[in-house]
């Protein structure tokens, strides 16, 4: 009853080439962040991928909750089951101002409900009490392809916020941001956890965030060739000898990980 | 901070098309009623506005959706063709041969309407078949194409495709519609004839109201969230899907009101042309529809709605004096439009009243320049 998301024996292969074998995860609900690292090609993105529908696996099961099988869902299907996930690049509608990329991921998106939308100044207080969460309120009216990366990637964060999301999936969030940007998308991390019910599992190969994170308490999961190698605190998975294996002989999983 | 939901609260907009309507609605026929305007060019008017509600469907799909429709001119042929059926039956019997049937079919060989011709008696069924019609097969179209994730050029192939069907099936005179001929020699609608100046001016106030109903209806849609969520199929479809929308249905809704919209212009078009043939419904008048939105600027309103009226202008001057240069010129319009101003008119525009925004604080900067070079202690 408490499990979140239960992944048994999943495989996922391309052309043959096995992204992921008999993966096995569990993420309780009372978990606030799971961290994934491994090396590159380790099927951490082919996890994400299966898991909000964007690959068809082999063999497996995933129960979502304890009684939705997300296999076999289609992708809005799941977003609206509340497992939301960002992309690696920040994918914001250029376009459209903040705000107007706020609206979009908020509220109901049944067809017929958005041809009726009037926003409802509850909606709107979710918005700016987000985005101001974000640090990009006095950005409102900004176009959204006019942000800098980092800024971008923290809009992208909102929206994906604005969803209600119980699981959220960030897939490397904090690459390609400076220094400050990646201490305020700690922080960032922090407060949506608290504030809200909703787990986070990232992927993230900058090993100075991931011990940022895991530094408080959060357990790390770290991928090799398709399944788990390890799994626990950091303190116990950085040591394991068959990381540091999987690491290609760097010695330790250390700030040149792989990227 | 609540800003309101929409694109921009530039209101100048509806000014605009409220002196738009004016000129449009009231001034040209109260002109032509009191003879400083003549019938013809009423009239000519009259077809170009029709056209602009056509053009207005078109950016709905492609300038504002990103979905590349090459089949516009069948939804506007099924309305013109509707509306043709109908008062062909108002005309059958008064022809030459006096015949209970269209005169064409007599040439043919067919002495008993056609049972797909009965309802078309009703010049209720003849409106609700020339808009809705076109919708329904719109969107059963979409239904079929945008739910497989159809999508991009396969979709444009695909309409081009069928625009062609189409075209050809209307050629065939077994199709009992007037084969190359189409249909024409209309006499009157709803009993008031077609040849007297009245009822022609009375049609152009509809085709005009008609006109600027639409274009408020098209502005309401895509100020409306609704709107958003289809700017943002343009912008990155799959991104949308992962917020999750549904947008197969978005498609095919938006590709539904363009194929209204396509049948009310056709429905507008027939009776005050005179005249509907297979030759406005296939290929290469849905690739002008293209031409037009281009030329006025896709993705605004505003663009659709100059772009069909200015080229078919254009081409009404044109083609009276050199008729064999104009495919050229079209052609030659498109390309130019492409290369060098993509955003059309209105962005043709709206650059040039930014360019001169900027030479205005080019000026203030300028004059400003040399008294703060001197606080800053430059030499010059």
């Amino acid at each position: 009853m408490d499990t979140l998301l239960y992944v048994e024996g999943l495989s996922v292969s391309f052309d043959g080439f096995l992204a992921l074998r008999t993966l096995n995860l569990i993420l309780e609900r009372q978990e606030r962040i799971r961290l994934l690292i491994g090396p590159n090609g380790a099927g951490k993105t082919t996890l994400f991928d299966a898991l909000t529908g964007q690959v068809k696996p082999d063999h497996g099961r995933v129960l979502f909750k304890d009684h939705v099988d997300l296999l076999g869902l289609s992708e809005h299907v799941i977003a609206n089951h509340g497992v939301i996930r960002k992309f690696q690049t920040p994918s914001v509608f250029p376009d459209h101002t903040v705000f107007e990329n706020m609206v979009l991921s908020s509220g109901r998106k049944r067809f017929l409900a958005t041809l009726a939308a009037r926003a409802a100044s509850r909606e709107l207080d979710g918005i700016a009490r987000v985005l101001e969460q974000v640090g990009l309120l006095q950005h409102a009216h900004a176009r959204a392809g006019t942000l800098s990366h980092g800024q971008k990637q923290w809009l992208e964060i909102a929206m994906l916020l604005l969803q209600e999301p119980t699981l959220l999936l960030l897939d490397e969030p904090v690459a390609g941001m400076t220094r400050a940007e990646k201490e305020k998308t700690v922080a960032l991390m922090e407060s949506i956890v608290q504030r809200s019910t909703c787990t986070i599992m990232l992927i993230e190969h900058d090993m100075q965030f991931v011990r940022q994170i895991a530094g408080r308490g959060h357990r790390v999961t770290v991928l090799h060739e398709g399944s788990v190698l390890s799994e626990g605190s950091i303190d116990r998975v950085q040591p394991d000898e068959r990381v540091i294996e999987a690491y290609l002989g760097r010695g330790t999983v250390s700030a040149e990980a792989p990227c | 901070m609540v800003p309101p939901l929409g694109r921009r609260s530039w209101d100048a907009q509806l000014l605009w098309l409220g002196l738009f309507g004016i000129v449009f609605v009231v001034v040209l026929p109260l002109a032509n009623a009191l003879g400083f305007l003549s019938d013809y060019y009423l009239n000519l008017f009259g077809k170009y506005l029709s056209l602009a509600i056509l053009a207005l469907g078109m950016d709905l799909i492609w300038g504002y959706t990103g979905i590349l429709s090459l089949g516009q001119a069948i939804f506007f042929g099924v309305g013109a063709y509707s509306i043709g059926m109908h008062m062909m039956l108002e005309g059958s019997g008064k022809g030459v041969y006096g015949e209970p049937v269209p005169d064409f079919m007599i040439w043919n060989q067919v002495y008993q309407l056609p049972i797909f011709w009965k309802p078309y008696k009703y010049f209720v069924f003849a409106l609700g078949s020339s808009v809705l019609l076109p919708a329904a097969l719109a969107a059963l179209v979409g239904f079929l194409t945008f739910r497989r994730r159809l999508r991009g050029t396969y979709f444009a192939i695909l309409t081009q495709a069928i625009a062609f069907a189409v075209w050809l099936m209307l050629n065939r005179n077994e199709m009992k519609l007037g084969g190359t001929n189409g249909l024409t020699d209309f006499k009157s609608i709803l009993g008031f004839s077609l040849g007297q100046p009245a009822t022609l001016r009375a049609l152009y106030i509809f085709t005009a109201a008609a006109l600027v109903g639409a274009f408020l209806v098209s502005r309401w849609l895509v100020r409306s969230k609704t709107g958003l969520v289809l700017q943002a199929v343009r912008d990155n479809e799959r991104r949308l899907e992962f917020l999750g929308y549904n947008v197969a249905s978005y498609k095919i809704f938006v590709f539904a009101v363009s194929g209204a919209l396509a049948g009310l212009s056709g429905l507008l078009y027939a009776p005050q042309v005179g005249i509907i043939t297979p030759s406005q419904v296939g290929v290469l008048p849905s690739l002008e529809i293209v031409i037009w939105v281009a030329f006025g600027g896709r993705g605004t309103l505003w663009g659709a709605l100059l772009g069909a009226i200015s080229i078919n202008w254009l081409r009404s001057v044109l083609t009276a004096t050199y008729p064999s240069l104009w495919p050229i010129i079209l052609g030659g319009l498109f390309v130019t439009v492409i290369l060098f101003f993509p955003q059309g008119l209105v962005g043709l525009a709206n650059k040039l009243r930014s360019l001169g925004k900027r030479k205005r604080t080019f000026l203030t900067t300028a004059r400003v320049t040399p008294a703060s070079s001197k606080v800053e202690g430059h030499p010059l």
